[in-house]
């Protein structure tokens, strides 16, 4: 009885089907001619090649954030024992200590030159005043503060090696004078997850492959598309029956799977295998990320391209967008502390919802779930970027 | 000692990778004279140009120019402020952002001439070449007659000795193009220079005072542009028969040329009269009516020369596969549809009022000076441009809107080449076979359709960038018929062609609408060309003009203009200045000869007799001519540019 | 090299550069944009860093402990998660660090004990790991002082002689910038930035586009030199540049009151040099390419990676490896930062950079050499 019904269903299904494949076939040969294209440009290839490379690891020897042979100049006016016992304390690796003259003058020329980061001044009597202990005995500490983080760092390492030195001297008359069982304190027994040993390349290559992601698909389709319009080639896919939206996609599709290859390469060889940076989370879950990843920033260069008309424009239009999206998205700077304003702006910034995402994954072993909200706030953004990338895409031209 | 050649040639050869562009060429130019270079692009031409300008290096022979052997970049130098260079392509070289003085100024300070000297010349040249009120105008906002000339000024800015322009006509309308080889004879007259030019136009050849035929890489031959002709050793029989008389023609000689009833063969025989009697001993006399022998033009001996070479392919191959032959429903079954066709830019008004249609199977022929709006008729019918106001529809609907199934019925070859130069010519292919959604086995039919239909075979590795024009325009040809389109848009298809690939090229079209009921519009600057379409509209200043089949183009104007008389002279400047001042103020000169329009034939040929004898110019010949395509195009659009100057000038009073 | 032909050059740049509005408007619209955005954006000061805290003791002492925490602007209060959750509230971002108050807190206090308190920090940005490590230890440190000179004015009575509860005292002065406000750390960077990543990208189109519409004829069958060519290119990109770095100048010292502490004159001739030198490296990469899309993209990349890796942007680049110093020597970001940190913030005398301004001087020639070579009159193809 359902016969008669059931088979001019099947004959539509079939023929959905086929406008699908066809649909398929069509962006697919966009696509081709994308990657053909950009295995012709040697230097352009070349390039895309080390970013996802040998920049990574190059990355992986970037300046760390902990103090690491900051150079320290000491003027020793006490000339005791104890000065000197605390001058061997602060060494390497966090401090190169150098004795230097006592004279204002070459001390600032010092510092202005960056040549010495800090000064600690040990006045006369320093020992003197330590061993009678009946007050702090005052060391002076000149930094630096041109660098506000390596101030920071010099100031509270000074302060902890210092602390430890008086504690390993603590002269017994002082300490006999406390009521037995001593006075309270809270001591904070600090752990740190995820990178318990703060290896900084895993920051950094992770941050550097982010970079490299973002501008290369945001700029690679924006300069590409531009290009077609300066050589009037848009002009024959636009006749042709393909829709803005395939041209799109086609070109958005080439470079997610450009980018994939890349942050394979990047994170299989260069990262995991070559630097031993984690990988806890699930291989499947990350790659999909950077495609949905990949497509958002692709959508952007498309709707960068719009607005352009030669590629001297859209490389700055590119430049002004990109340069907030990496230094302003988390992985520099501290979301939180940025003003009102900013912190709605850089919601539209896709790198602001794929940092957590990435770190999540790779070092915090993150799942779907605890991914879900960036995830979804991205893909509306990709979404967002499309349409509006496809629909001035059309007015261009119409 | 003798005289030194201002160029000379010996053994010159030049490569780029595998690829020889130019091979063992001996060449030598003298001193103030008109030197042609002749071929299709890819002939080698523009390689020889740019080693005599300096800015390409070679690898075999000696290359002197002014008596400087150019073998290295610092040789060079000394020889480049003698010289002027103009590359190959409509003002690609000009600034387009800078206005029409600025670009002037700037070669001036660039090649260090005095501030006076400039103001001097500068008003001379632009004067000249009638710039002077778009001096303020930016380059970009040209026509492309104009820029060529605006390219020439810049070239010839600090008078130098030797100036070298790389198809200067190229994509340059036939009216423009006439002004622009008389400003530069008149210039190589007054300066006393010596110009290396190349032109893929052989009706352009007459103009030198000598030339070299070229064809991959290599010299068919040089020498005077009449001795060539005379050298071929063969005479052209042009006559009117019947189909059957034809098709017997074609089959006894390898060179005819035919159109409606109409036929030219290329007999190789010195003989008028042998000439005529080997036609007609194919033919029987009776079926040849108004028969006569003429000596070859320089095009006919330049094709029997390639054809020398590599014989002309097989028959165009058709369509492959199921041809829906039906033609689409809506607008009466016009193919294209064109109604008050309007777009304005801004305060400019491209097209204005633009109307016309094209049935299937036939040629459609949009003819017009640079920036008549030819190509903005195009792009508001495919779609890319939308029209301000007006109806455009392409097998009844507007490209605008329309959908897929539509589209795949069109197919567009842009003037701004419109292939990916990077992709090899298989992957151009594959490209749009998968944009157009062919099925893969399909497209691979296609595709080997369309690589014999463009004579194509074994370049399917080559990357676009590095074929000659010739062949990248049957390759865009091809993309554009890769999806077997029933409508066919063609802006300028055979720009810079070779005369073999533009015969070629026509038969493909032909067979494309004659057989297969294919609708083709199509702009040209070649009239020749235009002659062999089935109909034709005149554009001027972004309106319609004139629209008929050639043939009612050429009676209108006959009626109005009366009969044409050829003169022809050893001397066409004297000649044409003789005529001008007896009267004849329409004479225009073509090639050698000086063309004169007249309702009174007989009375006229006493007139330009007795007028040429009071000149000394006695042995000039007379000859009553059937009009071509060329001449009505140019006094038309003379005709129509004078009346639209008067109409501004009153207008503005 | 002749003088009126460099003219003609620069002139034809300069008219061509004016035309397109566009190109105009973001030439010197982007570099104060950038500063503006980075400036407000880029700080290193820990405000408002998101900490959750797990209070078991849920007493006087811990809630009291937890609010002094909280006093200082440093730290948000968020939402504790449930003991078995903490490393979820890291995983999932919703804090930087969570600490745990076990019970018997007060109690151990009382009775004069120490008592621990447990902290998890996300690790995984480095930076801000050690940051907040920092500011807890420091904070609780200060907590403890307080609590502990509490007592003892409490007992004071009863101890024999007052010891001083810190043994030795450490009185940091910090120069320069003795608020430690971020944005005077940032306006010398962010002029090294700007001025790194602008004007090779302006000049990096340039040569190529030539090359592409085939203008570059033009100079190739002329009798220009090629250096008066890349001159006239190098030119007007640094004149735009110098104004722009006066733009930047007037944002930085007007708009977020960072004056200049050194000579303006000396601080423009530091620019200038540093300014030829980048420039220089577009043109060398205009030079060296064919297409204007792998101009584009190889100069942007390259400005990014060395603005932000080989520059001491973020870290001083003598904490890098030695490949990574090595390779900071080749660029010219990490020659200039200490000299513009230097004049600008420390009102540093020009000369004390001799060094610096001979190295960027010797890198703009080099540059400018290796454009040079690269680019001919008469090529091959």
């Amino acid at each position: 009885m359902l016969r008669p019904s059931f088979k001019p269903t099947m004959r539509k299904l079939a023929l959905v089907a086929a406008a699908y494949r066809r649909w398929g076939r069509q962006v697919m040969a966009i696509i081709v001619k994308e990657w053909r294209q950009l295995l012709r440009d040697r230097a352009l290839l070349s390039f895309v090649i080390f970013i996802f490379s040998l920049d990574i690891l190059l990355a992986a020897g970037a300046p760390g954030f902990d103090l690491h042979m900051a150079r320290l100049g000491v003027i020793d006016r006490d000339h005791s024992l104890a000065a000197r016992d605390l001058i061997y304390r602060l060494r390497a690796p966090y401090f190169d200590v150098r004795a230097v003259v006592d004279d204002a003058l070459v001390l600032e020329r010092l510092l202005e030159r960056g040549q010495l980061r800090a000064v600690l001044i040990i006045p006369h009597g320093f020992e003197r005043t330590l061993v009678q202990a009946r007050q702090p005995a005052d060391l002076q500490l000149v930094i630096d503060a041109s660098n506000s983080n390596l101030a920071y760092l010099v100031t509270s390492y000074s302060e902890r090696i210092i602390g430890q030195w008086t504690a390993t001297r603590q002269s017994p008359v002082a300490v006999a004078t406390l009521r037995p069982g001593g006075l309270p304190q809270v001591r904070l027994q600090i752990h740190t997850r995820f990178n318990a040993d703060l290896r900084e390349l895993w920051f950094s290559t992770i941050s550097e492959l982010l970079t490299m992601i973002t501008v290369a698909s945001i700029l690679l389709p924006a300069a590409a598309l531009t290009r077609e319009k300066e050589r009037g080639t848009i002009e024959q896919l636009l006749v042709s029956p393909l829709t803005p939206l395939q041209i799109v996609s086609g070109k958005i599709i080439a470079m997610v799977v450009v980018t994939l290859l890349g942050s394979a390469v990047a994170i299989g060889v260069v990262m995991h295998g070559l630097l031993d940076v984690p990988f806890r989370g699930q291989v499947v879950l990350f790659f999909a990320m950077v495609a949905l990843y990949a497509m958002t920033c692709a959508g952007l260069g498309i709707l960068a391209a719009t607005f352009a008309r030669n590629s001297g424009q859209v490389g700055l239009i590119v430049l002004l967008l990109v340069m907030p999206i990496i230094l302003l998205s988390g992985t520099w700077n501290y979301i939180e502390s940025m003003p009102n304003w900013l912190q709605v702006l850089i919601e539209l910034s896709p790198l602001h919802h794929f940092v957590p995402i990435t770190y999540g994954i790779l070092l915090k072993g993150a799942d779907a779930a605890a991914i879900a909200l960036p995830a979804v706030k991205m893909t509306l953004l990709g979404a967002g970027f499309l349409v509006l990338g496809v629909a001035r895409f059309k007015r261009q031209f119409r | 000692m003798e005289n030194p050649a201002l160029i000379e040639l010996s053994g010159f050869s030049k490569r780029y990778g595998k690829t020889v562009a130019v091979h063992d060429i001996t060449l030598r130019v003298e001193r103030g004279q008109l030197f042609g270079l002749i071929g299709a692009d890819g002939a080698g031409k523009s390689s020889l140009m740019k080693a005599v300008a300096g800015v390409l290096a070679f690898e075999e022979g000696s290359l002197r120019v002014f008596g400087t052997e150019l073998n290295s970049e610092r040789a060079a130098e000394p020889v480049k402020a003698r010289l002027g260079f103009m590359p190959q392509g409509l003002g690609l070289n000009l600034y387009p952002d800078l206005t029409v003085e600025e670009n002037i100024n700037f070669f001036a300070r660039l090649r260090l001439v005095a501030p006076a000297a400039l103001r001097t010349r500068k008003e001379a040249l632009l004067a000249m070449t009638r710039l002077t009120p778009f001096r303020d105008r930016a380059m970009k906002y040209l026509s492309g007659g104009m820029k060529q000339k605006l390219g020439l000024i810049c070239t010839l800015i600090h008078t130098p000795e030797l100036i070298v322009l790389d198809e200067p006509t190229t994509g340059v309308d036939p009216v423009s193009r006439r002004d622009f080889w008389l400003i530069l004879t008149q210039l190589i007259q007054q300066e006393g220079l010596t110009a290396l030019v190349s032109t893929a136009y052989l009706d352009e050849a007459s103009r030198f005072d000598a030339l070299a035929l070229m064809h991959n890489g290599r010299v068919l031959a040089q020498g005077e542009p009449d001795s060539l002709s005379q050298r071929a050793g063969a005479r052209i029989v042009r006559l009117h028969a019947d189909r059957s008389a034809l098709t017997a023609l074609a089959t006894h000689f390898a060179q005819l040329e035919t159109h409606d009833d109409e036929a030219r063969v290329y007999v190789e025989c010195d003989d008028d009269l042998q000439a005529q009697q080997q036609v007609l001993e194919v033919i029987a006399p009776s079926s040849a009516q108004s028969l006569s022998v003429h000596l070859p033009e320089l095009e006919d001996v330049f094709v029997a020369l390639l054809r020398s070479l590599e014989p002309l392919s097989a028959s165009t191959p058709h369509w492959t596969g199921i041809v829906e032959h039906a033609p689409v429903s809506g607008d009466n079954g016009h193919a294209i549809y064109a109604a008050k066709l309007t777009r304005d830019f801004g305060d400019f008004r491209a097209v204005d009022e633009a109307s016309f249609t094209v049935n299937y199977g036939e040629i459609f022929g949009l003819l017009g000076a640079n920036g008549a709006g030819k190509t903005t008729v195009i792009k508001m019918l495919t779609g890319i441009v939308p029209p301000s106001a007006g109806i455009g529809r392409v097998a009844g609907a507007d490209m605008r809107h329309a959908g897929q199934a539509i589209k795949e019925r069109v197919g567009y070859m842009s003037q701004a080449f419109s292939l990916y130069t990077d992709l090899t010519v298989k992957e151009n292919l594959l490209l749009f076979a998968g944009v157009y959604g062919l099925e893969p086995p399909l497209a691979e039919e296609r595709m080997r359709w369309v690589i014999k239909l463009g004579g194509l075979q074994g370049l399917e590795r080559t990357a676009t960038g590095s074929l000659p024009m010739g062949l990248r325009q049957r390759l865009a040809l091809g993309c554009a018929l890769i999806h077997q389109p029933r409508v066919l848009f063609l802006d300028e298809p055979t720009s810079g062609v070779d005369p073999m690939g533009r015969r070629h090229f026509w038969d493909i079209l032909r067979t494309l609408a004659h057989d297969d009921g294919v609708a083709i519009l199509l702009t040209t600057h070649y009239m020749r060309e235009a002659d062999q379409c089935d109909h034709l509209a005149l554009m001027f200043d972004g309106r319609v003009v004139a629209d008929a089949t050639p043939a009612q183009m050429k009676a209108d104007f006959s009626a109005e203009h009366g009969q044409l008389l050829e003169v022809r002279s050893t001397n066409p400047q004297q000649v044409l200045s003789a005529l001008q001042a007896a009267g004849f103020a329409q004479a225009i000169q073509h090639g050698h000869h000086i063309h004169v329009m007249t309702h009174e034939p007989d009375t006229a040929v006493l007139r330009i007799r007795a007028a040429l004898a009071a000149h000394g110019l006695a042995d000039a010949q007379l000859v009553a001519q059937a009009l071509t395509m060329e001449d009505v195009f140019v006094q038309r659009v003379l005709a129509l540019e004078s009346s639209h100057r008067h109409a501004r000038a009153r207008s503005r009073v | 090299m002749n003088f009126t032909r460099l003219c003609a050059l620069v002139r034809k740049e300069m008219q061509e550069i004016i035309r397109d509005r566009l190109y105009l408007l973001l030439a010197f619209l982007l570099p104060v944009a950038l500063l503006v955005e980075f400036g407000y954006g880029m700080t290193d000061d820990i405000e408002l860093v998101n900490l959750a805290i797990i209070d078991q003791d849920h007493s006087a002492a811990s809630r009291e402990y937890a609010q002094r925490l909280f006093s200082t602007r440093h730290f948000r209060r968020v939402a504790a998660p449930e003991p078995a959750d903490m490393e979820r509230a890291l995983s999932d971002g919703s804090a930087r660090a969570v600490l745990w108050i076990g019970s018997g807190f007060e109690r151990d206090l009382t009775k004069g004990r120490t008592v621990d308190v447990q902290v998890l920090i996300d690790g995984a940005f480095t930076g801000a790991a050690r940051t907040i490590n920092g500011y807890l230890e420091g904070m609780n440190a200060q907590i403890n002082m307080e609590m502990r000179s509490a007592i003892q004015a409490r007992q004071g009575m009863a101890a024999p002689v007052p010891v001083p509860l810190q043994a030795v005292r450490l009185q940091p002065r910090f120069l320069y910038n003795p608020e430690l406000r971020s944005i005077v750390v940032n306006a010398p960077s962010l002029i090294m930035l700007v001025l790194m990543l602008v004007p090779p990208l302006l000049i990096a189109v340039s040569i190529v586009r030539e090359k592409e519409t085939g203008s570059i004829y033009n100079i190739a069958s002329s009798t220009v030199t090629r250096l008066e060519f890349l001159l006239g290119k190098l030119l007007p990109v640094v004149a735009i540049t110098m104004i722009n770095a006066v733009l930047l100048w007037l944002t930085i010292s007007f708009y977020f009151g960072v004056e200049c502490r050194g000579s303006l004159l000396q601080l423009a001739f530091a620019i200038l040099l540093y300014v030829l030198a980048t420039s220089g490296l577009g043109l060398m990469v205009s030079a060296a390419v064919r297409t204007q899309l792998a101009a584009i993209f190889i100069t942007t990349m390259t400005a990014i990676i060395v603005s932000t890796q080989f520059s001491g942007l973020f870290a001083p680049l003598d904490t890098a490896e030695m490949s990574n110093q090595f390779i900071a020597k080749l660029f010219p970001a990490g020659y200039f930062l200490p000299m513009v940190r230097g004049i600008y913030l420390k009102g540093a005398d020009l000369s004390v950079f001799w060094p610096e301004l001979l190295a960027l001087f010797i890198y703009a020639l080099v540059v400018l050499w290796i454009a040079h070579t690269l680019f001919h009159k008469r090529t091959h193809s």
